[in-house]
């Protein structure tokens, strides 16, 4: 089951959601976008530097970064999947409510 | 992914070709300064501006500088000295101990190193010759063999040794007409990348030295280290603890992604393939050659997006961003293509059906010491289907590779035989004598009992006679007699994988067959099948056929002919008939071999030798395809019995022993060129 947060921005505010990463694996967090008028969403790997230190087989987290663009409600469905099997199994799914107020 | 010479500037900045074909930036967001520090890092991040490459600074006061040019934000996390050298601690690894730099390691020896494991493989052998590594003893080396090592092999027939240079392109996958690497697996989801990577080669090289597929649990030294599913590791420290503990198969403990307590199957002692040490190896060039002359080697890289993009043709870096630290396993090279051929561990589904070329330099992949295993010593229970009768070989010697033997002597007793398969010559010695009650030759096996060897013999008496060597003493000891009261055969005698159960079937004096088998409580009597039975022989085999695995044999009937017998261990534990084959004069051998298994899961052919006119028959079944049984070329002569059979570690060499009409023990063996004869071993 979903994992479901509800989060509130204001119009132009930023927030970022870490996710656990398993890019070592060949999984990555791809996310669908119920209104992009609403929201704006990038997901980029964690900084590098965060895996001083740690074995091999480590991957980094993923940042969710959410960005307020217009007054609204947007739902964004977060799943880890592998590229290559786009109708398999996700590792994980999340879900975002997102309120855009002014 | 199409082959692309990666730009000159690796910046995360720069514009790059997307999955789709689309320009994308890598980053819209202002530069991070914590990835900042980390793009400042010695190799590989070079860069840390979008357009003008910066030298990585040595100070921190140089660092200050850069960070200050581009306004970038910091906090000094430590108070220290500006001019502090930054610690050049590769991305990912804390200490050298854990991953050497691959430029800080000498070059090695080979000469020395495969001096001191020298092959029983011919073909290997062959290449090692044709790069100049004498190795002591010089193994067989047939026609076949030769011609996989080229000119050299043949000129050194004349005493002129000439090197030929390393190959330019080497595939273990697909090599000699043969392969030599398990099925691709997957460690999804687990960040286990290390021990599949380490399994791999270890897999690989009990093939490539001793001739025999090889399945490992990746989940036996990820759990018997206490490691997690979430957790990482190193190659040195798994190969450290496969030294320690060796490393089973995954019916002993399998691999699981749940976090389950390390719990293998109690006979986990008798199933460990064992590693003598591993090897750290430098250069690119000692690695080449280590590949080409020795096997594969593990290898650690760096995952970008487009890694995950990878289809097809040599894989350079061009998008995405860092992802993690992997490791995988590499099974060739290409000097033509400039890449290294990569085994990954996601799956068939991933790559090139799993694999991926990675050009020489990309990822990391050089930058840090590669690990390779030049010697292993495989457990009784990968070996079981390769032997029956009264040859054996065990992991015994420095070459791991001893034929073990027992024959008759004096009359009624066993005398123990061991050929030390690492010294010129491959001299057979006389080892103990025990019992005093035999008729014929024990069938001999080795075990998951701690490696131990038990046999089983025909007694003067009519019975069945158990003795066992305890490894831990070298002490043959008394097992017992048990079964029929009317034994008259040769038995066949197995350790099944019905809970490490023994099972034995003998022809009984009623003419009939009579299946006995041994628990935690003892003997049992399984009753009797078959008719008009002449002899029966070490023909017993628990095949791969089915689930559980099908009980085989062979006898010989009444009227001079063979027949297959197979009980289908998946319903109701039923004998059933076979075709009725060939012709015998005396008790038939068989085992099934590798001729056949193209991979692991293959169904390997069954290989049968018996005494017919004096000369030995060799009889195959074709698994493959029509499940017939085909006669090869006979061989031999003055032989009154086949006494053992086994595929050894001489690169699929079948060898046999038998009893010649002057009583004596014989060796045969069986390469590429057809069969020969070898020495009178003794008196039996």
């Amino acid at each position: 089951m979903s994992e479901i947060t509800s989060i509130e921005l204001q119009n132009g505010q930023r927030q970022t959601l870490r996710l656990q990463g398993r890019g070592t694996v060949g999984y990555s967090w791809t996310f669908e976008l119920s209104d992009p008028n609403v929201v704006r969403v990038t997901i980029e790997p964690a900084p590098a530097y965060e895996l001083t230190g740690k074995p091999q087989g480590t991957s980094l987290d993923e940042l969710v970064m959410i960005e307020g663009v217009r007054v609204g409600r947007a739902t964004i469905r977060l799943a880890l999947r592998r590229a290559w099997e786009r109708t398999g199994k996700t590792l994980d799914e999340r879900t975002v409510e997102v309120s855009v107020v002014p | 992914m199409p082959g692309k010479n990666p730009p000159s500037s690796k910046s995360r900045y720069s514009k790059a070709q997307g999955a789709g074909g689309a320009e994308q930036k890598l980053s819209t967001h202002p530069p991070d300064p914590k990835a900042v520090v980390a793009e400042l890092s010695p190799p590989p991040f070079v860069t840390a501006t979008p357009t003008t490459p910066t030298p990585s600074p040595v100070t921190l006061a140089q660092l200050r500088q850069i960070l200050e040019r581009t306004n970038a934000r910091w906090i000094a996390i430590d108070n220290v000295h500006p001019q502090s050298n930054i610690t050049p601690h590769p991305l990912g690894v804390p200490s050298d101990a854990l991953l050497i730099r691959a430029s800080e390691l000498p070059s090695l020896d080979f000469a020395a190193i495969l001096a001191e494991f020298p092959a029983a493989n011919p073909f290997v052998n062959a290449r090692r010759l044709a790069l100049r590594f004498r190795t002591l003893p010089l193994p067989r080396i047939g026609p076949a063999a030769a011609a996989y090592g080229g000119p050299a092999v043949a000129e050194l027939s004349a005493g002129i040794e000439v090197g030929t240079g390393r190959a330019t392109l080497v595939d273990w996958r697909n090599r000699w007409g043969w392969s030599w690497v398990t099925q691709i697996k997957d460690q999804d989801p687990c960040e286990s990348c290390v021990a599949f990577g380490t399994t791999c080669v270890i897999e690989s090289m009990v093939r490539i030295e001793h001739a025999v597929w090889c399945k490992r649990s990746e989940g036996d030294p990820h759990d018997g280290l206490g490691l997690k599913c979430s957790d990482g590791s190193w190659p040195n420290t798994y190969f450290d603890w496969i030294q320690s503990h060796g490393i089973c198969d995954p019916d002993c403990y399998p691999y699981r992604t749940d976090n389950p307590p390390y719990n293998p199957s109690w006979d986990r002692a008798g199933r460990t393939v064992k590693i003598d040490g591993y090897q750290a190896i430098g250069s690119l060039e000692d690695q080449k050659t280590w590949i080409d002359a020795v096997g594969p080697i593990t290898a650690c890289i760096q995952v970008y997006q487009d890694f995950d993009a990878y289809a097809s043709g040599v894989y350079h870096h061009v998008w995405g961003n860092f992802r993690g630290l992997h490791c995988i396993a590499i099974v060739g090279y290409s000097d033509v293509e400039n890449c290294w051929i990569v085994k990954n561990s996601w799956g068939s589904g991933w790559g090139d059906k799993g694999y991926v070329k990675i050009g020489y330099g990309e990822v990391s992949i050089d930058s840090y010491a590669k690990y390779g295993v030049p010697h292993v010593n495989p457990d009784p229970w990968t070996k079981r289907r390769l032997h029956n009768g009264n040859l054996y070989e065990s992991g015994d010697g420095a070459l791991h590779r001893n034929f073990e033997m027992l024959a008759t002597a004096d009359g009624s007793k066993i005398r123990h035989w061991w050929r030390d398969n690492g010294a010129p010559g491959f001299p057979w010695a006389q080892a103990t004598e025990f019992g005093n009650d035999a008729a014929v030759c024990p069938t001999l096996t080795g075990t998951t009992f701690n490696r131990n060897f038990e046999a089983v013999y025909l007694t003067t008496g009519g019975r069945l006679h158990h003795w066992w060597l305890d490894q831990n003493t070298g002490n043959w000891n008394d097992g017992g007699v048990f079964g029929p009261s009317d034994a008259f055969g040769v038995p066949g005698f197995i350790q099944s994988n019905y809970g490490g159960n023994f099972d034995v079937v003998v022809r009984t004096a009623d003419g009939r067959l009579n299946h006995w088998w041994r628990d935690g409580g003892g003997w049992h009597d399984g009753g009797r099948f078959a008719n008009n039975v002449a002899f029966s022989g070490a023909s017993l085999v628990q095949s791969n056929y089915g689930a559980q695995g099908n009980f085989e044999l062979v006898c010989v009937l009444n009227n001079g002919k063979m027949q297959h017998w197979w009980r289908d261990n998946d319903h109701g534990l039923l004998w059933n008939p076979g075709p009725i084959f060939g012709n015998a004069d005396g008790p038939p051998c068989m085992i099934q071999g590798q001729f056949g298994m193209g991979t692991e899961d293959g169904i390997g052919n069954f290989e049968l030798c018996v005494a017919a006119g004096g000369q030995v028959h060799h009889w195959w079944r074709n698994n493959q395809s029509d499940l017939n049984w085909y006669q090869s070329p006979v061989f031999g002569h003055d032989v009154r019995a086949v006494a053992g059979l086994l595929e050894g570690s001489f690169g699929f060499d079948l060898e046999v022993t038998v009893l010649t009409t002057d009583n004596h023990l014989q060796h045969y063996w069986r390469d590429g060129a057809g069969w020969h004869e070898g020495p009178v071993i003794g008196p039996a």
